[in-house]
């Protein structure tokens, strides 16, 4: 009996001094690395999420691998997907070009989509995240605001589902670094667990990751997969991804669409 | 079941207030005659809204500065103090990488906005602030995965910056002549400005 009333005092009291939250709470959290693959880091990256037993997202860019498999400099990076499908991360479009895609008409933006997913088809899952999340914020500028409603209009059409993040870590910006760990943890516990936005092509990111996720896991939350916040990450790729009035999208057109909008853009 | 009401009422009062995040402050400048703060306002799911804190000399005394529309969503980053009532804005969307950081004039005295220059260094913390230009020491990771840090200058044509030097971002306290100010609380999260005049301070939240 006294086995029994200590065995349960331990359950009801050991999660809550580990409970770094002020709601006393602990929350599962996904790990998503944006912008890769970089042919050095990538590997680190998936080495530490090996090591650590958790599922990752890339959201990838499609212009690491232009040309597609025929071109032969782009063996690493398809090397580096085929790893990663196979000790089961998802992999997810990061579009082709990182720009902001509420600078883009709707042609220019689906072809900065879609010429991602004629060159990763075999990869991809039916989310995607824009570079920068440009277009998926609400403004409360009527005109920001109908911009961003055409940008998801777009993301939709072409059959995806946007993600986002709930945790941003700022691991790109070199001044906010001394703050990451703490902002981080902090924002768990505001945001109540959810997706964490790092990038894989930052040293600085791969140098750290093994120490972060330690300590995410010593305020006493847990590492779980995207799918269980967003279930439609497991769907397949839908036709309409990479085709265009039910044909196949050539590359070459895309190739000369992209150039054209980022011709007006820049 | 007035009592369940009131507490249902209250619980969803509490409930919206926690989801508007009280705004905070960004960034510091200080040109001798006002104090200038970036102030940032985040709700999840929303572009975040920016303006300027100007907190004058002679009256101790805030004026909320709108942000054109260009810049309505960029964080500002770091203020420098101008010759001629201008002040220099350095500003970037932070939301995930890769955003160019731009450089925007505002003339306090006609209240005009003008876009100076853009730079390509995305990440950076050190800054050398000379009178027509700035030079970001940038941090980059390059192909081998080494990190590399980089100088780039960037002239600014039409404005003369009036405190020239080293600076290392965050700018947590401005001194200039007999007018200082600090930032307070958690970094980038900073709630309370302290303005000081001689042996008067003040307390100013954005």
């Amino acid at each position: 009996m006294k086995k029994t009333i200590l065995i349960t005092l331990s359950v009801l009291l050991i999660p809550s001094l580990y409970a770094a939250c002020p709601d006393g709470k602990t929350y599962p959290v996904t790990l998503t690395f944006d912008d890769g693959p970089h042919a050095v880091l990538t590997p680190r990256v998936l080495d530490i999420l090996k090591e650590e037993k958790i599922k990752g997202t890339f959201f990838v860019l499609g212009n690491h691998f232009a040309g597609g498999k025929a071109n032969p400099s782009n063996k690493t990076s398809y090397a580096i997907l085929d790893r990663q499908k196979k000790e089961g991360h998802y992999i997810a479009s990061h579009t082709y070009d990182h720009v902001a895609h509420s600078k883009l008409t709707p042609e220019g933006m689906r072809a900065n989509i879609m010429k991602s997913n004629v060159l990763l088809k075999d990869y991809l899952s039916p989310v995607l995240r824009l570079p920068y999340g440009d277009g998926s914020f609400r403004s409360s500028n009527p005109t920001t605001q109908k911009k961003n409603d055409m940008v998801m209009k777009t993301i939709k059409d072409a059959g995806f589902k946007h993600v986002g993040w709930d945790i941003d870590t700022n691991d790109w910006d070199a001044k906010k670094r001394p703050t990451l760990l703490q902002s981080t943890l902090k924002q768990i516990c505001s945001e109540k667990g959810g997706v964490i936005l790092f990038h894989d092509i930052q040293k600085y990111t791969v140098d750290h990751l093994k120490e972060w996720i330690t300590a995410i896991r010593k305020e006493g939350h847990t590492f779980v997969g995207l799918e269980q916040f967003v279930p439609e990450v497991l769907k397949p790729l839908p036709p309409e991804a990479c085709e265009i009035d039910g044909k196949p999208k050539v590359i070459k057109e895309l190739d000369d669409s992209v150039k054209d909008v980022l011709k007006k853009i820049n | 079941m007035k009592k369940i009401s009131a507490f249902t009422l209250a619980s969803l009062l509490l409930t919206n207030v926690a989801c508007a995040q009280a705004p905070v402050f960004t960034s510091l400048g200080n040109s001798g005659l006002n104090v200038f703060a970036g102030v940032k306002l985040e709700q999840k799911g929303m572009e975040p809204e920016t303006y300027i804190l100007e907190i004058s000399k002679d009256k101790l005394a805030s004026t909320k500065i709108p942000m054109p529309a260009e810049l309505e969503h960029r964080e500002v980053v770091a203020l420098f103090p101008a010759e001629n009532n201008m002040m220099v804005v350095l500003s970037q969307k932070t939301a995930e990488q890769g955003d160019k950081p731009q450089f925007h004039s505002y003339d306090t005295a006609k209240k005009e906005w003008k876009k100076l220059a853009e730079s390509d260094c995305v990440s950076f913390a050190k800054l050398k602030v000379k009178s027509d230009s700035v030079t970001f020491t940038c941090v980059e990771t390059d192909k081998k995965g080494e990190e590399v840090e980089t100088q780039k200058t960037v002239a600014l044509k039409g404005v003369k910056l009036s405190k020239p030097g080293d600076i290392t971002l965050p700018m947590v306290k401005a001194e200039n002549d007999n007018l200082s100010a600090e930032l307070m609380g958690d970094a980038f999260e900073w709630k309370q400005l302290k303005v000081g005049l001689n042996k008067k301070e003040k307390i100013f939240t954005p």
